[in-house]
């Protein structure tokens, strides 16, 4: 079944162009687009199923990145002229899928096939175009999950930009969409360019006299393996020079990666893009940035930082990446409560629940990794529902200011009252529902780093049920919603039932997984394990002092 | 089959939950009291199972459900412990709640949020019942905070109501501040237990509360200190449910909710957990006396500022109110008493049956004062009816028995438990160290114990004697409520009259409950004559002062040293508006700080700085000339420069 991870690229990538290039005959091909995106949320899952299943043993090189679903064909050899440390270079490009990557996949599919369902409803101009858009960045998303190797990470990466530029540019608010869509590629642009350094320096530590440099992840992670193991286990026998000199040859990769990585991920102080752009683009489109792009970053960072620079990265950034992640989830929510613009208020909250996800990758450790990779599909699942259902508030009222209270919209909209106070508890972290899984795990996982962070974003949690309910209240509640003047373009009543079914299968995607979240970290659990193989004992290297209890009571 | 019995209590309003949303989609209102009230009726008998066969067995029994969660050091399965203690509160739940159940029939009938109601209705019951089985301490969280949701949706039933929204935010908001501090808790005991002599570190379900029991007598000898934090993390999520100061301030307000609702959340059940949490965690906190010193105090000052707070309401639900705060801060004082060595059991035994027997006359109180404001037209305030003993004649004598329970009069239910308490806090006076303290808070006992008999007998005398009285809203058809309203408060009635004498001078409640602390065998009830004899006049006293009060009106001005007393009491002692002032406010407004700092002083500097490349753009427009071969040479020499790069390294 290795075709399905070609098809899965190409497939949206040339619905997409076809609509585009069909022009006004394109207009017909609304049912197409909808039915591609059906299509690859239908091999998303077959794909998830696949890796679930396979039976892939574990390669013999101990690589920690594997990918249980491969496509490597020759035709994908790149032959450049050049030659390093006297080997020609030779790069193979590789698609696959591991645990990690499956799990984004199904999230870009889900989301993909649920933002254009409705997006037939909310897209009142251009429709065709817009999905064709959507469904280029959806391929390109695909991509980035689905690229074993430096080159076509790279290029996916970069190439989602384009579609993104056009659909915040082409259906954003009149006015402001061309500074906000400039700001949004100037910032990803500044962040690129270290993080292209970054990534050419990792291609270039592999190579040795005895070897040829690769670009590969498998090749190169089993490789820094290796390395990083030998230093700390060289470490315990003679002196800590070993990690030393390892961590400093490594480090500005860690730091120019980490730039790009955090600029797409939103950390603090480099966020401002995020706010601009979600209160400016379409919300439709919003739900499909917020929850997917926004996951690019920490998609980067679990995908390429931590298991191959793992001492470099916890010589600096740990702790202060660690530090970012839990101030931006109190910072977030603060901000969140203070805007009175609707979309503002879930970007910010956005911004702290990414936090979580940060907080958990910094951990470096199994239960916070496995967090942050949960939470990065759950939080994709839960802020998409929010925004779409946003969306769906905005079309009957137009732009609403949170400023005024009372407005009592549940009595007009039952069930998409239901629905928001659904979400909004799930995104609180509500046990039972999935956002409590990936908080609780990273906050298990920081503990043992830092028992400062996790009393931050601790208290996090209750800013952000403090935002939530703000919202439930002033929106939903407080008065019977009939003395409001309606501003709405045509759509008056409760959400209709292809409103309300994608939305309850979100619902029941993010009830599953609260419920048995065992069943969607066996997808991921192996991969995690590799990975936290490398990193946990070189946080620890670095950091003997962690873990106090343990040193303390083992003496 | 014990385990299909006991997976059987929670299921069974879990369907119930579910029967009732699929109905409120549908719209069909007329029959959701239905499987609502067959569900719970079927919890309770299951309950009722459990605790005639024994399921607890020797010293509690587990039935194991399935794998929550495996990751790294962390083990965490869903699955039911059930012993006595479990089973106590259990009963209590299910069959209070059956009878609420029936209650609201006719209570909710007209509200076109009938089949809603009771969705949400089952679905605390389910809560609940999973939190009182839970078998590790995050599923105890988890169902923590289910019951907390089910309480913000019915609090803020009436969402119409601007009050009812912000009572239910403020409710879901206090209790989410006190819940960080036990999530914190619960992360910092999950790390310290995996981390004692001898637990291996991974494949070990640490939050399961066998596995606490054992590791903390360790963790005490090597990190004392830790384990103090984590008991005052712990305390602080129970006094946050449970409605102790200085979080009480949630609950009055939780009143917005329909009756019922405040009769079984707000009074009988979900305010209990606290204490459970506190009774589940007793060998944990017997380690750490100074936490457990802390929860006294706690406790002493919120029984006594809840009815001092009480004294001056006007509300009748409010006057329940206070006093539920004020009657949960006796079980805190009972539990606090565990500061003292080998009193943890009799303490825990102390709590728990107060705690039964608050549930029984409470709910009848809040059903009874459910009858007066349907009678009325929804009208609760003291100061517009009285006299109404003619026009509801059942409610009267309903009302009556819940009161002279609460009041203490001897040989009733209060009475014999909150001796309970009061002789546990003498004992513990007794002690060294901590006796002063308990000195202390038996007085308080005793002080608390006048004034609920006083406000309990006031608002009493003042609702059902005097002149008729009705206000306008009620019509002309004031009438008494239906019997479908009136048998479960029958049965909760009797439950109010004979529980306590029952269960107490028996030793049929202690001596189940010490099943479950078998280390320990302190738990027998040391009779003191005298406080029994102390908490009955003082009871009868203080119903002749309430009587006499009455007679004044129940909001005549004082005169004298006590208008300040009562300017206090009847502004909530000032607290929320500190609150508000002092928190909220500035919050708010550091909140709206950063928001402008994050527009204008980091976006405003980032967009500087990206400014900054059309400076370099100046520069660069002259080398930008649009010759070829100037571009090649570039190119050339940025090959050049790279290669040159790549060789040296």
């Amino acid at each position: 079944m290795t075709f399905l991870i070609p098809l899965i690229i190409v497939l949206p990538l040339f619905v997409g162009l076809g609509i585009f290039l069909a022009g006004k005959k394109g207009d017909a091909l609304v049912a197409t687009a909808v039915g591609t995106a059906a299509l690859v949320f239908l091999f998303s899952l077959l794909l998830v199923g696949q890796v679930y299943t396979s039976s892939v043993p574990e390669a013999a090189s101990g690589a920690t990145i594997q990918p249980r679903l491969a496509y490597a064909p020759d035709w994908l050899q790149v032959h450049l002229p050049v030659s390093v440390g006297g080997h020609q270079v030779r790069w193979q490009l590789e698609f696959g899928a591991d645990g990690i990557g499956a799990l984004m996949v199904l999230l870009t599919g889900i989301v993909g096939l649920v933002t254009m369902s409705l997006a037939t409803i909310q897209i009142k101009e251009r429709l065709p175009q817009y999905l064709a858009l959507m469904l280029i960045s959806q391929s390109m998303l695909l991509g980035v999950f689905l690229s074993m190797d430096l080159l076509s990470f790279y290029l996916f990466f970069e190439a989602v930009l384009l579609p993104l530029v056009l659909l915040i540019n082409g259906w954003g608010n009149k006015g402001e969409s061309l500074n906000a869509s400039r700001k949004f590629l100037l910032y990803t642009l500044v962040g690129s360019v270290p993080m292209v350094l970054g990534l050419i320096g990792l291609a270039l530590l592999s190579a040795s006299p005895d070897r040829a440099s690769s670009v590969s992840f498998e090749t190169l992670s089993s490789l820094a393996r290796e390395t990083q193991l030998a230093a700390i286990s060289s470490a315990s026998t003679d002196s800590a020079s070993a990690i030393g000199a390892l961590a400093s040859k490594e480090q500005w990769i860690v730091w120019l990666l980490l730039l790009g990585f955090g600029i797409k991920l939103a950390i603090l102080p480099l966020h401002t893009w995020l706010p601009t752009t979600y209160s400016v683009a379409h919300p439709n489109t919003t739900a499909l940035i917020a929850s997917v792009v926004a996951k690019l970053g920490v998609f980067g960072i679990i995908r390429i930082v931590v298991p191959l620079t793992p001492i470099a990265l916890s010589t600096y950034a740990q702790m202060l990446f660690g530090g970012l992640g839990a101030l931006a989830i109190v910072y977030g929510a603060l901000v969140a409560l203070s805007q009175t613009d609707l979309r503002k208020v879930l970007a910010y909250s956005s911004l702290s629940h990414v936090g979580f996800i940060t907080l958990g990758l910094m951990s470096m450790n199994t239960e916070g990794l496995t967090g942050a990779a949960i939470q990065m599909f759950n939080h994709g699942i839960i802020t998409c529902g929010m925004f779409l259902m946003l969306a769906m508030v905005e079309e009957r009222r137009g732009r609403l200011s949170l400023a005024e209270q009372d407005r009592g919209l549940a009595s007009v909209y039952p069930k998409l009252a239901v629905l928001m106070i659904f979400f909004t508890l799930a995104g609180a972290g509500l046990p039972g529902l999935n956002g409590f899984v990936g908080e609780v795990l990273a906050m298990t996982g920081m503990l043992r780093v830092s028992g400062f962070f996790t009393g931050i974003a601790v208290l996090g949690t209750v800013l952000g049920a403090w935002y939530g309910l703000r919202i439930v209240q002033r929106l939903l509640f407080g008065s019977d919603g009939v003395s409001h003047s309606k501003v709405s373009v045509g759509v008056t009543g409760d959400i209709q039932i292809n409103e309300f079914l994608p939305l309850v299968g979100m619902a029941a995607v993010c009830l599953f997984i609260g419920l048995r979240p065992q069943d969607t970290i066996q997808l991921i659990e192996k991969d995690i394990a590799r990975i936290a193989n490398v990193s946990e004992p070189s946080a620890k290297a670095i950091h003997p002092e962690m873990d106090g209890l343990v040193a303390q009571s083992k003496p | 089959m014990l385990s299909l019995f006991a997976w059987m209590v929670p299921i069974a309003p879990l369907v119930g939950c579910i029967a009732c949303s699929v109905l409120a989609f549908r719209g069909d209102r007329k029959i959701a009291h239905l499987p609502a009230i067959i569900s719970l009726l079927f919890a309770a008998l299951f309950t009722i199972c459990l605790i005639v066969f024994g399921a607890q067995g020797e010293s509690g029994a587990v039935f194991s459900g399935y794998r929550y969660l495996n990751v790294g050091s962390l083990t965490l399965d869903i699955s039911l412990k059930v012993d006595t203690l479990c089973l106590t509160l259990l009963a209590v739940v299910t069959c209070i709640s059956a009878m609420i159940a029936i209650y609201s029939r006719d209570y909710m009938h007209d509200d076109p949020g009938y089949a809603r109601y009771f969705a949400v209705f089952c679905g605390f019951v389910f809560s609940m019942t999973m939190l009182v089985l839970s078998n590790n301490l995050l599923m105890l969280y988890a169902f923590w905070e289910g019951v907390g949701t089910c309480s913000y949706l019915l609090i803020g039933f009436w969402f119409r109501k601007p009050s009812a929204a912000r009572a239910a935010t403020k409710a879901f908001l206090v209790n989410r501040v006190a819940d960080c501090a036990f999530l914190m808790g619960i992360l910092l005991l999950a790390y310290g237990v995996g981390h004692v002599e001898g637990a291996e570190a991974s494949f070990f379900a640490r939050l399961n509360f066998d596995n606490i029991v054992k590791a903390v007598p360790f963790l005490s000898l090597e990190h004392p200190e830790l384990l103090t934090t984590i008991g005052f993390m712990l305390m602080i999520g129970a006094i946050g449910k449970s409605a102790q100061f200085p979080f009480h301030v949630w609950l009055p307000d939780a009143m917005e909710g329909p009756t019922p609702v405040s009769a079984l959340i707000h009074a009988a059940t979900m305010v209990t957990a606290g204490v459970y949490l506190m009774s589940r965690l007793s060998p944990l906190l017997e380690l750490t006396p100074a936490v457990l010193s802390a929860v006294g105090w706690l406790g002493g000052i919120t029984a006594f500022i809840g009815a001092w707070m009480a004294l001056y309401q006007t509300d009748l639900k409010r006057v329940l109110a206070y006093s539920t705060v004020s009657q949960l801060g006796y079980l805190f004082m009972a539990l606090g008493a565990g500061a003292v060595s080998d009193l943890m059991t009799a303490a825990v035994v102390a709590a728990m049956f107060h705690l039964v027997t608050h549930a029984f006359f409470k709910a009848l109180l809040f059903l009874s004062a459910g009858n007066v404001m349907h009678a009325m037209g929804d009208v609760i305030d003291m100061r517009r009816f009285s006299g109404l003993r003619k026009v509801l004649p059942k409610t009267n004598i309903l009302f009556l028995i819940g009161a002279a329970a609460l009041a203490g009069v001897p040989l009733l239910a209060g009475f014999f438990s909150k001796d309970g308490i009061l002789s546990v806090l003498a004992q513990a006076s007794k002690d060294g160290e901590f006796g002063g303290q308990f000195f202390v808070l038996l007085c308080i006992g005793f002080v608390t114990a006048l004034m609920t008999a006083i406000y309990t007998s006031r608002a009493y005398f003042s609702t059902f004697l005097g002149a008729e009285k009705v206000p306008e809203e009620a019509g002309h058809h004031a009438h008494e409520a239906t019997n479908v309203m009136l048998a479960p408060m029958a049965v909760l009635a009797v439950g109010a009259v004979f529980a306590g004498g029952l269960l107490g001078p028996t030793g049929a409640i202690s001596s189940y409950l010490l099943q479950s602390f078998k280390d320990s065998g302190h738990g027998e009830h040391h009779e003191e004559m005298w406080v029994m004899a102390a908490s009955g006049f003082l009871a009868l006293a203080g119903i002749g002062i309430g009587y006499a009060l009455s007679l004044r009106g129940p909001s005549t001005a004082e005169s004298g040293p006590l208008v300040a007393f009562a300017a206090f009491g009847r502004n909530r002692l000032y607290i929320d508006w500190l609150y508000n002032v002092a928190i909220v406010a500035p919050m708010e407004w550091f909140a709206n700080l950063l928001g402008w700092i994050d527009e204008n002083v980091i976006d405003g500097l980032a967009m500087r700085v990206a400014s900054l490349p059309r400076l370099f753009g100046l520069i660069g427009q002259r080398v930008q000339n649009g010759r070829v071969p100037g571009y090649t040479y570039m190119t050339a020499f940025g090959i050049a420069a790279l290669a040159v790069w790549i060789a040296t390294r």
